[in-house]
């Protein structure tokens, strides 16, 4: 019976001091309500974050060599650098035995690196066209004239850019820049063009060779890949879908790029950036006039202008240089001027002026660096840091539906497995039976099981006396870096090699924790090798980030809350010290100590429910309101929080609990100090008179 | 059975450094049903008295025994008990809870107690709040009485659990004559009507008088018993 009398007096005096209320209220309030919002919003970015790495990488559970020697981080180090996981012999035993658990829905062999390919300027790119024309009986001869005039006319502007700038390049010694200048010298005079045709070979050599270094611009394109049974992956991430080409065929060697990092990091630079502007024009509703960020795109397209005027001939310099006068109603003769004004754009010409690109310049540039359907010369440091390289063919590009914005889903682009094994440094079934060849040929011992790389990687140093062998192997290997290897491989070479790491997928994703125990016994048992590590995990850095973000979050909680416990506790302090006489009469007509202590708690605790109650409530509207509508993305950064151009937020019951069990401990701790003041108060406190 | 008995009692402070004795040894005793003033001028250990019968102070040295039970030998939670069923308490500056209105604040030792059914208590507090003739007071505020009514109040608070003993510390001194005089009025018929043992404070001559017994104090010691 007494509880009720306790609450009605701890309720009075809640609105008997209405200001301290008020305040210690609003902190409360705050700090329920940034817990609520705060969390669903960490929640929906981990769970955006979680799905769109569980979806396009890691799977629920990775496994990799429980020799390894770095941890698995499948993006790598935070610094870029890339992990040394070790390897595992064979996919199938492995594949076969985590099969047998039925927790397990599926495995797919990986390996992810790093890897650059250099797919030559545009000097490079015109002779190769020019040498494709050379050879096809078909071809007209004035399309050929017409290259060979593209091609000089290049040529002149590289001659042109580079007069007196050597020395401020500097990348050349003085030697070779006194042979830059006679080379270029001899490429402007007629003689050279004369006789182009009957020697095209070597003419088209020279300019390769000589010529085109001379383009200092920095064309590497530098990204991660993944190696892996293409078909399976495909069967296995079910939001996988090819965008541009077409699938790689089961057993055949090839390479996918991914979509956001081809119209990204491939496609010509001008045109990128006139492609981003739109997108956040009509997405972000940005202006040019209203955002840095657009007038700065604007402004390197003008600098980089180049892009355009170098990659067109004298005929479409022509063509082009009518229309862009029409267009821009200009007199002006300089073609390099009349583009930068075109490229110097605003709000109000931008849509007539990207209209105007895509259809009148577009055709003529090289949109794309790498095309589909090229072979590329990829080349990787092996982990022991030999470089080596392969040819392979461009199917397409892929994306993740639903997550085709997501950098993050978007980091790696795709090969085979076997692919991957070379350019990692393992040696292919093939090209260990060349090696034996070349090696019997050279007279040589067999070199090598596993890898060329193992007889120079300090764990082999047992074996010096192999050496000499070693050094030439390396030749024998550099003899092979041009040749395409075999275009095909068979299921065997695919599931019975090595691979680096595997994502496993689970019936349900809930029993992680468990099945990774699982599979930790099952290889100690077995002595499989293996060792299994939750996504997070796997994903290394970007996997730790929403703890980070969860940390952040839940110290600014802290705080809010701590204060408020400290001026709940300051506050009762002081009212105990009020109340003196009233709390020494309770005692003195015969209340227990405990009556006191209830007293304190009841009045706290209704403080924090009722303000914590109405934070979780205002939260919880918050997040329902926004989970409906969606927050939008603006700027990369948000993109990659987000996984996606909207966050959609979730309630979850299970948070809201939370918060209002954190707001009772909150009054528990609260009250603790205050109320043990006043249960010290005595009734003898009844008697101070007051006249 | 004497509800009050001292043997010998003293009492002393530490204020500062020096040693201060109140009581200097007491004895008294005190029948049921008396109604006992203890009189004595400011200093001379009345309140010091009613606190050790009150329970809500212990002796230095000697016997006190409170409602047939000796004190000395209780424990905190013991001599809470002791004070909430034996002894009635009413102050000097009344001492109501302010959240709490007339009816509430009467009601609070009852609760405390648990011992009778909704129904019945509050059947009790408004038979008491009627004998303290403020029922139209009921749902108001300590804030909203007069001085004489919040003892009236208090008077009722004391009386609702119809303790053994009543301890008033100078219940009139906070009032003017008039209503000091209607208070005492009031104590008076309570003590007649239900034989309760009253026992209070004053340096009023004139409310020292209608006591039935006077114990007079002078500097720690009793004087005389009159």
């Amino acid at each position: 019976m007494t509880h009720f009398m306790v609450l009605k007096i701890a309720a009075r005096n809640v609105f008997l001091h209405r200001m301290r209320t008020l305040v210690v209220g609003s902190i409360l309030t705050f700090g329920a309500f940034l817990a609520v919002v705060g969390h669903s919003f960490v929640n929906g970015v981990s769970g955006g974050m979680e799905n769109s790495t569980t979806q396009s990488i890691t799977g629920d559970i990775q496994i990799y060599s429980e020799k390894a020697k770095d941890k698995l981080s499948v993006f790598g180090n935070m610094d870029g650098s890339p992990v040394d996981v070790g390897h595992l012999d064979s996919f199938e035993n492995v594949s076969n035995r985590l099969m047998q658990n039925t927790d397990v829905a599926a495995v797919v062999p990986m390996g992810t690196s790093f890897a650059t390919v250099n797919p030559g300027n545009i000097l490079d790119h015109f002779l190769e066209t020019l040498r494709k024309t050379f050879k096809d009986p078909q071809a007209d001869p004035k399309d050929l004239e017409s290259q060979k005039r593209r091609i000089r006319f290049l040529v002149q502007e590289i001659k042109k850019n580079l007069e007196g700038k050597f020395e401020e390049i500097g990348i050349l010694s003085a030697a070779d820049v006194e042979q830059a200048k006679i080379n270029l010298e001899q490429v402007s005079r007629d003689t050279f063009w004369q006789d182009f045709n009957s020697q095209f070979e070597s003419k088209i050599e020279f300019l390769a060779n000589k010529i085109a270094p001379l383009i200092f611009d920095d064309n590497m394109i530098f990204f991660s890949y993944v190696g892996t049974d293409p078909q399976l992956f495909q069967q296995k991430f079910p939001q996988f879908e090819i965008v541009k080409g077409e699938m790689i065929p089961a057993g055949t060697r090839g390479f996918l790029f991914h979509d956001y990092f081809y119209e990204n990091m491939v496609k010509h630079r001008i045109a990128r950036r006139l492609d981003q502007i739109k997108k956040k024009m009509k997405d972000d509703k940005l202006t040019i006039a209203g955002s840095k960020e657009l007038q700065d795109q604007i402004k390197a397209n003008v600098e980089q202008s180049a892009e355009i005027y170098l990659q067109l001939g004298p005929v479409e310099t022509e063509t082009v240089s009518t229309k862009l006068m029409q267009l821009l109603s200009s007199q002006e003769k300089d073609f390099r001027v009349l583009i930068k004004n075109f490229l110097d754009m605003n709000d109000q010409s931008f849509q007539t002026r990207y209209e105007f690109f895509y259809k009148e310049i577009a055709p003529y540039v090289v949109l794309y660096r790498v095309k589909i359907g090229d072979v590329l010369p990829l080349s990787a440091f092996t982990k022991s840091g030999t470089s080596t390289a392969v040819n392979i063919k461009v199917y397409g590009t892929f994306r993740f539906k639903s997550f085709e914005n997501s950098p993050l889903a978007g980091n790696f682009s795709l090969m085979d497995l076997v692919s991957l094994r070379e350019l990692y440094g393992f040696m292919t079934e093939e090209r260990r039976a060349q090696n034996k060849q070349i090696e019997d040929e050279m007279g040589l011992n067999d070199i090598g099981q596993d890898a060329i790389e193992n007889l120079f990687s300090s764990s082999s140093g047992a074996r010096p006396e192999k050496t000499s062998a070693a050094k030439k192997s390396e030749n024998v290997e550099l003899s092979f870096k041009k040749r395409i290897m075999g275009a095909t491989y068979t299921p065997d070479e695919l599931n019975k090699g090595v691979f680096l790491h595997a994502a496993v997928f689970l019936k349900d994703p809930g029993r992680r924790d468990a099945v990774i125990k699982d599979i930790m016994a099952i290889s100690k048992q077995e002595g499989l090798g293996i060792q299994a590590v939750s996504w997070q995990d796997a994903a290394g850095f970007i996997g730790q980030m929403t703890f980070m973000m969860k940390a952040i979050l839940n110290i600014f909680i802290g705080i809010a809350l701590l204060l408020a416990g400290l001026m709940i506790m300051n506050s009762l302090l002081m009212a105990a010290m009020d109340r003196k006489q009233e709390i020494g009469t309770m005692r003195a007509i015969g209340a227990h100590a405990d009556f006191i202590y209830r007293l304190f708690f009841y009045e706290t605790l209704f403080i924090s429910l009722l303000f914590g109650g109405v934070g979780v409530i205002l939260g919880s509207l918050v997040v329902v309101i926004i989970g409906a509508v969606g927050i939008p993305a603006s700027g990369d950064v948000a993109t990659f929080f987000f996984s996606g151009p909207r966050l959609y937020l979730h309630l979850n019951p299970g948070l809201v609990f939370t918060v209002i069990a954190v707001m009772v401990v909150i009054a528990i701790l609260a009250t603790q100090y205050p109320a043990w003041k006043a249960m010290k108060i005595s009734p003898l406190q009844a008697m101070q008179k007051r006249e | 059975m004497q509800p009050i008995h001292l043997e010998n009692v003293k009492k002393n402070y530490q204020l500062d450094k020096v040693q201060v004795s109140a009581l200097k040894g007491i004895n008294l005793t005190i029948e049921a049903g008396e109604f006992t003033v203890i009189a004595g001028p400011s200093g001379s250990g009345k309140t010091t008295i009613l606190n050790l019968i009150g329970c809500v102070d212990t002796a230095s040295e000697g016997k006190v025994v409170v409602g047939g039970k000796e004190t000395g030998g209780l424990t905190e939670k013991q001599l809470t008990d002791l004070r909430l069923h034996t002894i009635g308490f009413i102050f000097q500056s009344f001492n109501l809870i302010p959240v709490l209105n007339v009816f509430d604040n009467v009601e609070f030792p009852l609760l405390l107690q648990n011992k009778l059914s909704p129904q019945d208590r509050r059947d009790r507090v408004a038979k008491f709040i009627d004998r303290v003739g403020l029922t139209q007071y009921a749902h108001h505020r300590p804030s909203e009485l007069s001085g004489g009514q919040r003892q009236r109040v208090a008077i009722a608070r004391a009386l609702v659990t119809k303790p053994q003993i009543v301890l008033a510390d100078e219940p009139t001194a906070n009032l003017d004559s008039v209503t000091g005089q209607t208070i005492i009025d009031l104590m008076k018929e309570i003590n007649a009507a239900e034989n309760t043992t009253f026992l209070f404070s004053t340096h009023d001559h004139s409310i020292m008088n209608q006591a039935r017994r006077i114990v007079r104090l002078q500097d720690g010691r009793i004087q005389d018993k009159a």
